[in-house]
């Protein structure tokens, strides 16, 4: 996966500086832009439950449309807990893949490095997920006066899971020196096809975030410092 | 400058958004075994047994001791298969002596309820001379929160 993923990155990458090339006209700086997502490498840094990282590139083809990617490999950790006790802990780990355009909302014209579009994706993630202590819920108290009866010291592990989805991006990006720009954008996924495990969820997918329950919405956020490879300027 | 700090406002936002207040589990439970009493004569009826005692290697199981009821529930555990009870009635001298078998299972209900503890393949068989028992009946070998009674005890 990993290899098509990286493949595929690349393939855009050499056909989008091949367009750029040949379609460009206006005033702006055309090019590609790559970066690195902020929030993600903070969150890996200051919390000991993720670590993840997320690639992006862009390439402006008109002055209103940029094809977009992003690439990422995320882990997590999480525990759900009811009052003091804990029910279960899972953890997930995998990559995804999101491509798409976007559209310039709005761009001074006296500002030329300040940017809002808006865009779509289409996402795709192959991950594994893993069950540690499971603790079953259990209303009345025979069983155990405190806390939940624990099943299994150690749950399944559930490998090739996968997940696809659509994305609505909006992003904000501002020109901060010569060619590098910090970017934020808030993105609401919706989710398309899962491959889910036999007796469990997908509660969490690498590159949706958080999968509510009987709801299909993930919302995620990136913050990236990207750095613009101008082609043609006019 | 301003533009930057309102930037910074704006991403400090953003990643509360993803916050969430826990969840209640409402979905699901674990299960509870639940023996029925009919009369022996008229199955459709449910019979008091007077002064109820079920023991478990010698200890009053869950507190049930010379309870008169026409059904129990018994929070069987987790990690056990086999049960060996020994049920006592007031009006009797000798307990009947029944084996209950059961694999404990999980079963995946909701992000907020987790999974719960049902059991399959129950069976019963007695181990004693019959007593105060008639017949026993499974009425269904699966067992979860919502399909009481499981088992049926004519007497």
């Amino acid at each position: 996966m990993h290899r098509i993923l990286s493949s595929t990155i690349k393939r855009l990458y050499i056909v989008g500086a091949l367009l750029s090339i040949a379609i460009l006209k206006g005033q702006t700086t055309y090019g590609v832009r790559v970066g690195a997502d902020l929030h993600r490498l903070a969150r890996t840094a200051l919390t000991e439950d993720y670590s993840g990282f997320e690639l992006s590139v862009d390439l402006r083809l008109k002055r209103t449309l940029f094809l977009s990617a992003e690439l990422g490999n995320e882990t997590f950790a999480d525990r759900e807990t009811l009052g003091d006790y804990l029910l279960y802990e899972t953890s997930y780990s995998g990559s995804y893949l999101k491509f798409g355009a976007d559209w310039l909302v709005y761009q001074p014209k006296t500002k030329e490095k300040n940017l809002v579009t808006a865009g779509v994706r289409y996402a795709l993630s192959t991950f594994s997920s893993d069950l540690g202590a499971i603790h079953v819920y259990d209303s009345n108290r025979i069983r155990q006066p405190e806390g939940f009866p624990l099943f299994s010291a150690d749950g399944p592990q559930f490998e090739g899971l996968n997940a696809s989805w659509i994305e609505g991006v909006f992003s904000f990006k501002t020109g901060l020196f010569n060619n590098v720009y910090l970017g934020a954008s808030l993105r609401l996924g919706f989710l398309l096809t899962e491959k889910s495990p036999d007796n469990f969820d997908n509660l969490w997918i690498p590159g949706f975030n958080k999968v509510t329950d009987g709801a299909r919405f993930g919302l995620n956020v990136n913050y990236t410092l990207s750095y613009l490879i101008p082609i043609l300027k006019k | 400058m301003l533009k930057r700090l309102r930037l910074a406002v704006l991403f400090i936002a953003l990643s509360l958004i993803g916050c969430e207040k826990d969840d209640i589990c409402v979905d699901g439970d674990s299960a509870l075994l639940q023996i029925e009493f009919r009369d022996a004569s008229n199955q459709e009826v449910a019979k008091t047994v007077p002064g109820l005692s079920v023991f478990l290697n010698d200890e009053a199981y869950q507190g049930i001791s010379s309870k008169s009821v026409s059904k129990i529930d018994l929070a069987l555990g987790a990690d056990q298969t086999l049960y060996v009870f020994d049920l006592f009635q007031a009006d009797v001298e000798t307990a009947e002596r029944i084996v209950i078998n059961v694999t404990p299972k999980m079963t995946y209900v909701s992000r907020a309820c987790g999974f719960v503890l049902e059991f399959e393949q129950l069976s019963v068989s007695t181990l004693s001379q019959p007593s105060w028992i008639s017949s026993i009946e499974v009425v269904t070998e699966f067992v979860n929160a919502t399909n009481a009674p499981h088992i049926v005890i004519y007497h």
